[in-house]
């Protein structure tokens, strides 16, 4: 029962939001109701559990499974959702002089409980379901709430996740036509049978809805928009639903035992794109000045890391992905808000009318540091442990290769550089240099709120242990 | 912990962030000292998490000769340092004591810790620590370029751009780092130095030559050798404390250390596996470096710069030592150790009398300080017997320390002639320091410092130390049996070197107090805007990044086609929806759906419940 209240803590708040009067009430009341998933799920951290409950889905009942992996990954979807709601207070006024608050709380609520419940899936209906009610909620967000160009953006979001979503939809249905079962640890039983062509379809299929979320290029264009043209807590549940799809890819790795780079031609193909897209990726954020246009370009560069973190088959798959939420999406959810708040403050977040903002701006561009050396994987960030586990599952396959695979992981290694050139070039433009505009910090949510999110990543980073539990686990057998 | 408490302290009092600086710092002295009394080598280690692949790994601290030599160096010049601060350093010095703390900590961690991973961490923490500080004066003050940018047009640049070349340089290298340590972790199964001096790994000996030459890049990087060196002289834009601890006697150390740790493994691994290639490798990259740094030191137009160029040919000597580790053996590390205690007391010294005339002078060049030793009695001794060692003049503690490197190096005659060559350079470009701070003409000047116990302490301790060291070495070879030059071994080399530090000292004196004639000048200037223009080492790099610049904006061309060809297709997408338009525009009544979505997701519950 406890997984399930995570995930309705958030929707059982939703007929309070018709009472309440003001928006900023109605924030909080969101917020409370994901902290208590969130307090929810600390609880079941530990003890592993299955809840099944009699609805009939349409192709079977509800499952959700708790354990550490699963856990620990909605854990974290759920403490980065609390914290956007409660960062809003701050943000979201002048949203709501054309549209009404409660839609808003009542969308964001909507969405953050199919965050907080996608990795709890314990069947690939439960996942789907929850996957889908996630678009579902996104979608109207983007149209109703985004800006002049909501529209197009929407559609874009809709045609390219939506297209994703029918092929695990395909996925789904061709394995339970063939089984029957559609739980994974009945269906895994199964799949152990199947030979390796087989699997590497029915994976490819289930993938492909993760995938087109994860943004890998090309299926990446609808995503820089998705992060521009919406408020910012809309930005911060695609970027939350970036981790919970490496969740799905690692899901489906665990499923159908496939180690997918070390399988000959797909493995190398899967390599090649994403090479491809972290260095696309980088390239295109190195030229971005608006901070939230290059959070989405590098957004769309670290989805090639964390596919071939993923793809590196055992311990890496379940460390890339849980390492991924806990630095890489609080960092870009501390950046989201700093981006908040220097269009709050001083109108636009482009580097171009920035300059000396560290002379008055002391603890955002504390936090905004803290944010950026975990994007460049720097200790004792927890950015560090991902790259670290990253390069290390890479190097496991590749060094047996020779010459060849060392050179192939000091590349990708070197790559790192990228990130942390266009990171710490905009932090320069904007936070060093000249003032070019006198501005004023306050202290409230608006600062404290992403500076005790920086500070987690240090904390997270020097104590990593919580959060590589499952591996450990795993480890333990 | 000192480094979280001291900024909040000087946010309630300076004086008692201050103490508490300073205090952490002694603290941090006498623990180092006091490790000298416990038994070595000594492991301690601690439970810490699990990882992929390497699986558990342990908290580990190691404490061995080497270890204990660094772990005191750094606290002992620290303490120097910090000191110096106090007088030196004007303002609210929260940040400065936090990054300067917080060096100081991840630096005693990077050369205690007991595996590669823990090392590569605080490694890459002392990095972050250093761009901070060179970026301490992050306005970039135009009307402050003389005393706090660095370099002359166009190879001018303000603290924060020195503070971003320098972290993405090192950045790179450090990047090269961790692909070399993942692989030598793939082929040993292990991280732990103990562990490793005891395992020889099986065949691969081409992968593991190479991860071993990729992980000294990192330790290239760090140190500012070639090619990665040109980060350093940027790096004096940061304050003179900064540069006297950061990138003069420890960080850039790190490098020597790491070269030191792999060295011995190496050896270790030798019997079984021809690594020879990594000690040629490193033998050349760091005599190349100190000839080079040193030649460009010798037309440097700066104190601080000519000083940086100095240390990275300074260190160029301990590589090459290093190098020749597998020739030498434990000599070779124990003459590059040698080089590194002397090059730290000197170096340290230097760049706090840099930063005392650069206070005093107001600026930053020679040209304005020429005359300043006729204001600091005190200064000008410790600046003279520090620049004596930095020569190598007997009976100094550089001259004994070069001695034992070139006593390492002497069978390798190439690189040995190579550092022949920069020991005359040396003596140049150091009587060139010390002529221009004797010159008595200048006219910028002011008499406007004092020279109290407080801020001439630091820097005349450590030159009195050279001093010191070098007059015991010399009653330790007076009482030795054996005849001094029997017992070097070198007595060809000895000739040499001291031949070209007095040709050297002998070219700058007469360049600097009688001139050059103008057919000279003429022979001498391409070389010296060549050498100006550093080498086009540093050109090198800016190409580079307008390259992955241009390539930048070729990628946002191909966004911008690939997302109009996208665009049109939503645009086409949107008119056959017109459902989804309608929504959009509130016909469809949007309250009531999200009513009925809520009411859907109750109903649900109750279903559950009453399941």
């Amino acid at each position: 029962m406890m997984l399930l209240s995570a995930i309705l803590a958030p929707l059982l708040v939703v007929p309070v939001l018709a009472i309440i009067k003001s928006w900023k009430e109605e924030a909080l009341v969101v917020a409370l109701s994901l902290l208590a998933s969130t307090l929810l799920l600390i609880t079941s951290y530990r003890r592993p559990s299955l809840e099944i409950y009699p609805i009939e889905l349409a192709l079977g009942l509800l499952v959700l499974e708790g354990n550490g992996f699963n856990v620990i990954c909605s854990l974290l979807a759920s403490l980065l959702c609390f914290a956007t709601a409660l960062h809003s207070l701050s943000y979201m006024d002048r949203f709501f002089r054309k549209n009404r608050p409660e839609v808003f709380y009542t969308l964001y609520s909507a969405a953050s409980s199919t965050l907080i419940a996608i990795p709890l899936s314990g069947s690939l209906t439960t996942f789907f379901l929850f996957f889908e009610s996630y678009l579902i909620a996104t979608w109207l967000l983007m149209v109703i709430f985004g800006g002049p160009k909501a529209g197009e953006v929407a559609t874009k979001y809709v045609v390219f996740t939506e297209t994703g979503a029918l092929a695990t939809m395909l996925g789904i249905a061709i394995l339970y036509d063939k089984y029957r079962v559609l739980d994974f640890n009945h269906l895994k039983l199964f799949l152990e049978r199947e030979s390796p062509a087989n699997l590497v379809t029915v994976f490819t299929l289930l993938v492909a809805g993760p995938l087109m979320k994860m943004a890998v290029v090309p299926l990446h264009v609808w995503l820089p928009d998705a992060y521009t043209e919406v408020p910012v807590p809309v930005s911060a549940l695609v970027n939350i639903a970036e981790g919970v799809s490496g969740w799905a890819i690692a899901r489906a790795i665990i499923l159908t035992g496939t180690g997918v780079l070390d399988v000959g031609n797909a493995g190398t193909a899967v390599t090649l794109l994403s090479i491809v897209t972290i260095v696309y990726g980088g390239l295109a954020t190195l030229a971005q000045k608006d901070l939230r246009n290059l959070l989405a370009y590098s957004t769309i560069s670290h989805s090639g890391y964390l596919l071939l973190g993923i793809l590196s088959g055992g311990e890496t798959t379940i460390a890339s992905v849980t390492l991924f939420l806990s630095s890489f999406s609080i960092a870009k959810i501390v950046l989201l808000m700093v981006s908040g708040l220097l269009e709050s403050t001083v109108e636009h977040d482009s580097v171009e009318g920035l300059g000396g903002l560290a002379s008055f701006m002391p603890v955002t561009s504390i936090s905004t540091f803290i944010a950026f050396l975990c994007l460049s994987g720097i200790p004792p960030t927890m950015g560090f442990w991902l790259e670290f586990t990253v390069l290390t599952g890479i190097a496991s396959l590749k060094v047996k290769e020779g010459i060849l695979g060392l050179a192939a992981v000091a590349a990708l290694s070197t790559l790192t550089v990228l990130t942390a050139a266009y990171c710490l070039w905009w932090f320069k433009r904007a936070f060093f240099g000249t003032p070019k505009k006198t501005v004023k910090e306050e202290i409230g949510i608006s600062t404290l709120v992403p500076f005790i999110l920086a500070l987690l990543i240090i904390v997270l980073g020097v104590f990593p242990t919580l959060i590589l539990e499952p591996v450990a686990q795993l480890g333990r057998g | 912990m000192f480094a979280l408490l001291t900024p909040i302290s000087v946010k309630l009092n300076k004086r008692v962030g201050d103490v508490l600086a300073v205090g952490a710092s002694v603290l941090t002295a006498v623990i180092a000292s006091l490790l000298a009394f416990s038994r070595l080598p000594n492991e301690l280690k601690w439970s810490w998490l699990r990882l992929p692949i390497l699986g558990e790994l342990y908290f580990s601290l190691l404490l061995d000769p080497l270890s204990l030599l660094f772990a005191n160096i750094v606290a002992w010049i620290s303490l120097l340092v910090f000191v110096y601060s106090l007088s030196y350093m004007k303002g609210n010095l929260s940040r400065y004591w936090f990054l300067m703390l917080l060096f100081l900590g991840s630096m005693e961690l990077l050369v205690l810790s007991g595996n590669l991973l823990q090392m590569l961490m605080s490694w890459e923490l002392v990095g972050v620590c250093s761009y901070t500080l060179i970026s301490y004066y992050y306005q970039d003050d135009v009307n402050l370029r003389i005393v706090q940018w660095v370099g002359e047009p166009p190879e001018e640049y303000p603290p924060s751009h020195c503070g971003l070349k320098a972290f993405l340089v090192t950045r790179f290298s450090d990047a090269l780092m961790l692909a070399g340590l993942i692989t030598l972790m793939n082929l040993t199964g292990t991280l732990y130095f103990t562990e490793l001096l005891s395992t020889v790994p099986a065949a691969h000996s081409d992968l593991l030559l190479f991860s071993l030459i990729l992980i000294y890049m990192g330790a290239a990087g760090k140190s500012a050798q070639l090619p990665f060196m040109e980060w350093l002289p940027d790096a004096m834009a940061g304050p003179a404390s900064v540069s006297a601890l950061i990138h003069s006697a420890t960080m850039v150390k790190a490098g020597v250390y790491l070269t030191a740790r792999l060295s011995q493994l190496v050896i270790s691994w030798s019997s079984s596996l021809n690594l020879s290639l990594f000690f040629h490798y490193i033998a050349w990259t760091g005599a190349f470096t100190a000839f080079v740094a040193a030649l460009q030191a010798a037309v440097s137009s700066e104190l601080k710069k000519t000083l940086a160029y100095s240390t990275a040919s300074h260190i160029g000597f301990m590589m090459t030592s290093l190098g020749a580790a597998l020739t030498a053996g434990e000599r070779a590390i124990a003459a590059a150790s040698s080089y590194l205690i002397s090059h730290a007391l000197f170096k340290s010294s230097l760049f706090m009398i840099a930063g005392t005339l650069i206070h005093l002078a107001g600026s930053r060049f020679y040209r304005d300080m020429k005359g300043a030793g006729r204001y600091l009695k005190k200064t000008k001794i410790a600046f003279i017997l520090s620049t004596l060692s930095l020569m190598g003049v007997p009976p100094f503690a550089g001259f004994w320390s070069k001695e034992e490197v070139f006593s390492a190096i002497v069978s390798d005659r190439p690189a040995a002639l190579l550092a022949v060559l920069t020991a005359g350079v040396t003596a140049f470009y150091s009587v060139k320091m010390v002529s221009i701070l004797l010159t008595d003409s200048g006219d910028r000047v002011s008499d406007h410092i004092e020279e109290d116990l407080l801020s001439s302490a630091p820097y005349l301790i450590p030159s009195l130390l050279g001093l010191i060291l070098g007059l015991a070495k010399l009653f330790e070879f007076a009482s030795h049996s054996t005849p001094f030059l029997t017992y070097m071994n070198l007595y060809e080399v000895t000739f040499f070197h001291l031949a070209a530090t007095a040709t050297g000292a002998l070219v700058a004196l007469v360049v600097y107090t009688k001139g050059l004639s103008k057919a000279a000048v003429d022979l001498v200037n391409p070389l010296s805007r060549t050498l100006r223009s550093r080498l086009y080492i540093n050109a090198l790099y800016y190409k580079v990044a307008d390259a992955v610049s241009r390539l930048a904006e070729t990628s946002i061309i191909i966004e911008q086609r690939y997302s109009s060809y996208v665009k049109n297709v939503s645009r086409l997408v949107r008119a056959e929806s017109g459902e989804i338009v309608r929504l959009q525009t509130g016909i469809l009544g949007l309250r009531e759906l999200l009513w009925v979505l809520a009411a859907l997701f109750l109903l649900i519950l109750i279903i559950i419940l009453a399941g």
